[in-house]
């Protein structure tokens, strides 16, 4: 049963992965294509349900954690390496969330991709995304994660070059990779550090052993070091990049590049939400860690506020979902940061549902678009695509976390642990602002979004593209996503956050808040309201009303609209600053060893060598002679060596 | 425990076969058909007779098996003396699956198939002596006679400024050479002895050590291609034929590391423990440098001669980490290296039987014309980053982890190699995968069977190595121990000194 959850997506991804190999060589695929597509979706449906059907059988029997080991990966010295999978509650929620999503999107992929070539190769990438996700969630210890960590990378790497014909996703897919790939170092740096410490890789062994060697040192340069900050640093590196915090984040909005339901998927329920799981994992290190929290507090702040930001200003319907979901990865992470473990879960699990649901609507319209993207080029959808249109309005309203959709209590309880934190420095206070302040540019470009594309005048071409309502298989996973968005808030937030979530985390390790609904503070649900509506009036004003005054705006701060525009130069900084003088490098070296290094190095030296074999065998220039003569010369050598040099007789 | 000499048959089956090889007579192709014949019957008993070692091998034994030992001069303890502990015989079972694979996969060309059999048999029967020789002497003169055969399947069989690379192959060998047989003949001469055992346990004094070590490690640096002592290795790699190429890199590149796993460490410790830092500032210095010059390289034979260039750089550096994990995680990515670049190499070897270039630009898009191929290397570029699953990843996680033992500001620069590695792989790809289909490679036909047989052996191992990297560190676990243990004796016997 439990090994079904976990091999089901990987048997899938080996049949469609043959499949497609055959499906290759075929005139008319489509009936393989079919195949591959059921095969993984039933793989995946099924996985996920034994996996819920598993967590109400853990909920009724009361077990904590269940281990199902397989065998020793590897060992070396006192390292011991296990590939055993651990399912606790937060695991087996994790992995019910992941195969539900990834069953969502492989049974939504068919209708999107149909017409693509290659339906099977698809389709087997994405199981193979969903095996490495619940590998990573599952594994007993860092390195046996870092099999998942890593195979996640890969995947997404492979799903973005999709398309590998367009010059894009070649690029897009590379960054995705080598970002997280750089990240990594902080991974195994980590790893080692842990180890170092501990001697143990195993979750276990590190949260039960880690407060007592909290004050262990270590000495770089005679700069002295705690273990325990550096190994929270480390990994923040890490989970950072997987989950796009500011500086790392570069690699998300491009990673659009891969077809929309990949999105879907990447974002909501694997990969970004990789690097919050693995904090989360590791909650007794960051509790510990003074400095690491702050640096998590800035960050996340920063990410919160950037990520809603320049959502406000991007043209492309999937880069404005793609920042929204760095901005709400930033709330996870200020949660962590004043160690609101359980919020930065619960928000988590509620941005699973709603962004799928973006996403996947984003699909719909994009589809029903003919491919287009550019929210100017789209309007008044809303007669056309009625059911894409509130669904996606859902999706919204519980992005921006209106009262009564799931999003309002993940970051409803996100906020509130925020302004109870005890610590009132200055970090928290930041984090605090920054998060109150997000929620009106979240509300501003979610509306903006809904008016552009839905409402206002048609702005494309009626004779080209016939706008149309997407087929039943697009619409039933886009219901199931919005009714999940509404219910998911109000019915889980007691077991996450509230009165009854000492159950649910009574397995982990870290200080447990609860944060009963009747201690909320009012005062914040009325400020983000009262920012709700007054970001709602501006969109209003901006897109209906006023419609130069987006021009004035424009023409009066030149620079600021510039900046924004353009994401505050992130990619063109990495470019000049990183990539280019690399390869720079790169080529300069390149020169340098083939011309430089040996024209004046090795040459003068053989060139010397050559004359001197020339005269001992004047009659026959051949290698091997040359070579005889060598040794002889160098056994003649070495007896001068040893005989007066040593002195040895 | 075994009477049968093994270990000398499995040097003399080359021996034979090539002594067959040169009674053949005939016209050309029948003289390449029956030596294609009896490389691979050669091969394949041997590999089967080095796997009949392999689990014949008591794994809780950290000594010696297999000891064949007959003397030679006794004056000086010159001994024909071989046996194999749990080090070499990794080394030893990999180094025969390579020749198998370069004899099955490889076409043998058909003018002059005699000399090039007769070259690779040759160092098929020398590099099992390499690994296999307890004696210093002996082990000199099979690591020498190697090189030999190097010289006329470079200068014959070569491609491009073949003489000028010859040259310098030539000229590297014969500097490491010297110094090699100057060290051992001073070693011989203080000691009146060239057993290794001896060696082990008898401590030199500090000084002697360092003048000792410096030359042998030069000489084997110059094998694995150590950054100042690295030059002779592009160029080779260039002209060298593709078959020549894997061997190089897997055997006998690896020949530098086993030197300093079985000389070094135990002979030296001292000069070794002090030399750690020198040589970490060496590695990465060629860590960085290959890798770097792997981004933009752009004749793909040099693109992975720069790219070996940079792993061993790591395996050496984990060598003098001198913990465990750090010597383990060597040997292991020693042996795994030889895999995955007979896995590139080969896929070369496909590329060129299409088009007979270097330069990657002629090899872009093969995704839309090679699918199948297309997976290989996809497959193999994953080991070589490192990724867990694939044999890449155990050696070097346990190559940083014994660095970062030893040294935390190291190892920080060290784990750099996993992002240098994914830059390279990921370029490539991005090209010769992803690229746009060019004129010459849309009429590439895909790979066909027998080329797929080739490939998937490959990625075979490399899965299985990824997957199951204890059946292989199990065997070497105890030689280990007990190297580390005679490491740490020679450290305390000069201490109380």
């Amino acid at each position: 049963m439990i090994w079904s959850i976990i091999l089901l997506p990987f048997l899938a991804f080996l049949a469609a992965g043959i499949i497609s190999i055959f499906s290759n060589k075929l005139e008319n695929s489509n009936s393989l294509n079919f195949l591959a597509w059921l095969i993984t979706t039933i793989a995946t449906g099924l996985s996920a349900v034994f996996s819920l059907w598993f967590l109400m059988n853990m909920i009724k029997m009361e077990e904590t954690t269940i281990v199902y080991e397989l065998h020793d990966w590897f060992i070396s010295g006192n390292l011991i390496v296990n590939l055993d999978f651990v399912f606790d509650k937060l695991v087996i929620i994790m992995v019910f969330v992941v195969a539900f999503i990834s069953f969502l999107v492989h049974f939504y992929s068919y209708f999107y991709i149909a017409k693509e070539d290659n339906l099977a190769r698809f389709q087997a990438y994405l199981s193979l995304f969903t095996f490495s996700m619940i590998m990573l969630v599952t594994s007993s210890n860092l390195i046996q994660m870092f099999i998942g960590w890593e195979l996640i990378s890969f995947c997404s790497y492979l799903l973005i070059v999709f398309w590998y014909k367009a010059e894009a996703p070649k690029k897009a897919s590379a960054k995705a990779f080598l970002v997280n790939r750089f990240a990594d170092i902080g991974y195994l740096l980590g790893t080692f550090a842990i180890f170092a410490l501990i001697g143990s890789v195993n979750f276990a062994d590190i949260n039960l052993a880690v407060a007592n060697v909290a004050w262990v040192h270590f000495n770089i340069f005679g700069i002295d070091i705690s273990y325990i900050d550096f190994i929270a640093i480390s990994f923040l590196l890490a989970a950072f990049a997987k989950s796009s915090q500011i500086i790392l984040h570069i690699w998300l909005p491009d990673a659009m590049e891969a077809p929309t339901p990949v999105s879907a998927l990447l974002h909501a329920a694997t990969m970004v939400t990789a690097g919050v799981f693995l904090v989360i994992k590791l909650a007794p290190i960051y509790e510990l860690s003074g400095l690491a929290r702050n640096i998590i507090l800035v960050f996340a702040g920063i990410t919160a506020l950037y990520g809603a930001l320049v959502a406000c200003m991007q043209k492309d319907i999937k880069r404005i979902i793609a920042y929204s979901t760095m901005s709400q990865l930033g709330y996870m992470f200020l949660a962590i940061g004043v160690g609101a473990f359980s919020a930065a879960f619960f928000h988590l699990f509620t941005h699973a549902f709603f962004k799928a649901l973006l996403f996947l609507g984003a699909g719909s319209v994009i589809h029903g678009m003919n491919g287009e993207q550019n929210i100017n080029k789209m309007g008044n959808l809303w007669r056309k695509m009625p059911l894409t249109y509130i669904c996606m309005v859902v999706g919204f309203l519980a992005l921006i976390g209106i009262p009564g959709f799931a999003g309002f209590y993940s970051k409803e309880a996100i906020l509130n642990y925020i302004y109870k934190d005890e610590i009132l420095s200055n970090y928290v206070k930041f984090a605090y602002y920054s998060a109150i302040i997000a929620v009106f540019f979240t509300s501003f470009y979610s509306l903006r979004l809904i008016i552009n594309v839905f409402h206002l005048k048609e702005n494309y071409n009626k004779e080209h593209i016939h706008v149309h309502e997407s087929p039943l298989g697009i619409l039933v996973v886009l219901v199931t996503l919005a009714i999940l968005s509404v219910l998911t808030g109000t019915f889980l937030y007691d077991s996450f956050v509230g009165e009854t979530s000492q159950f649910l985390w009574s397995d982990l390790y870290f200080t447990i808040k609860t944060l009963p609904k009747d201690t909320l503070e009012h005062h914040i649900e009325y400020l983000t309201l009262g920012l709700v509506v007054f970001a709602f009036l501006l969109t209003y004003v901006i897109y209906i009303r006023e419609k130069g005054l987006s021009n004035k705006m424009k023409k009066t701060f030149p620079s600021v609209y510039n900046l924004v525009l353009n994401k505050f130069y992130f990619d063109e900084i990495y470019e000049y600053c990183i990539v280019n003088p690399s390869l720079k490098i790169s080529r300069m070296f390149g020169k340098f060893d083939d011309n430089l290094y040996d024209k004046y190095g090795i040459n003068v030296l053989a060139s010397f060598m050559y004359r001197i074999s020339r005269t001992f065998s004047s009659l026959q220039t051949g290698f091997i002679n040359f070579y005889a003569v060598v040794m002889v010369l160098g056994v003649f050598l070495i007896l001068t060596y040893c005989f007066f040099i040593l002195g040895i007789k | 425990m075994f009477s049968m000499p093994i270990l000398s048959f499995l040097i003399f089956l080359p021996i034979v076969a090539i002594l067959i090889i040169l009674t053949i007579r005939g016209e050309q192709e029948l003289i390449a058909k029956s030596v294609k014949y009896i490389t691979i019957l050669t091969s394949v008993i041997h590999l089967v007779l080095c796997l009949y070692i392999l689990f014949s091998f008591i794994k809780i034994d950290g000594d010696y098996q297999f000891v064949e030992k007959i003397a030679l001069i006794p004056s000086i303890d010159f001994n024909y003396y071989l046996g194999v502990d749990g080090i070499s015989l990794l080394f030893l079972v990999f180094s025969s699956l390579l020749f198998l694979m370069i004899f099955l996969f490889i076409e043998i060309p058909q003018n002059n198939a005699k000399l090039y059999a007769i070259s690779f048999l040759a160092i098929l029967s020398f590099s099992v002596g390499t690994f296999a020789s307890l004696d210093l002497i002996l082990f000199y003169l099979f690591y020498e006679a190697s090189m030999i055969p190097v010289f006329f399947l470079m200068g014959v069989f070569g491609s491009g400024n073949k003489l000028y690379s010859t040259f310098k192959f030539m000229m590297y060998t014969v500097a490491g050479s010297m110094l090699m047989i100057i060290a051992i003949i001073a070693m011989v001469a203080i000691t009146k002895s060239s057993s290794m055992q001896f060696f082990d346990t008898f401590a030199f004094d500090y000084k002697v050590q360092v003048y000792l070590f410096t030359a042998i490690f030069i000489a084997l640096a110059i094998k694995s291609g150590i950054f100042p002592f690295h030059s002779w290795l592009p160029d080779t790699y260039e002209t060298s034929p593709l078959s020549l190429n894997i061997i190089l890199s897997g055997v006998l590149m690896k020949y530098g590391v086993y030197g300093m796993i079985r000389i070094l460490i135990p002979m030296f410790p001292l000069a070794m423990f002090d030399a750690s830092t020198y040589i970490y500032i060496l590695s990465i210095i060629t860590l960085f440098y290959a890798g770097f010059i792997a981004f933009t390289e752009s004749n793909i034979k040099k693109l992975f001669a720069y790219f070996s260039l940079s792993h061993l750089a790591l395996i050496v550096a984990a060598i003098f980490s001198l913990n465990t994990q750090g010597i383990e995680g060597a040997i292991f990515q020693a042996i795994s290296h030889s895999t995955y670049t007979a896995g590139i190499f080969l896929v070369i070897v496909y590329l060129k039987a299409r088009l007979d270039s270097n330069n990657k630009e002629y090899f872009m898009g093969l995704a839309t014309p090679m699918p199948i191929l297309s997976i290989f290397i996809v497959l193999i570029g994953l080991a070589n980053i490192g990724l867990p699953l694939t044999n890449g990843f155990v050696g070097e996680f346990l190559s940083l982890l014994g660095i970062f033992q030893h040294n935390r500001f190291f190892a920080i620069l060290f784990c750099f190699t996993i992002l240098i590695s994914a830059v390279v792989i990921i370029r490539f790809n991005r090209y010769v995968v992803f690229g746009n289909v060019n004129e010459y490679t849309k009429s590439f036909k895909d790979i066909n069977f027998y080329e797929i047989t080739g490939l998937s052996i490959i990625v075979l191992v490399i899965i299985i190595m990824g997957v199951y990297p204890d059946i292989f560190l199990d065997i070497m676990h105890s030689s280990v121990s007990k190297l580390m243990e005679s490491f740490k004796n020679g450290i305390i016997i000069q201490n109380d000194i």
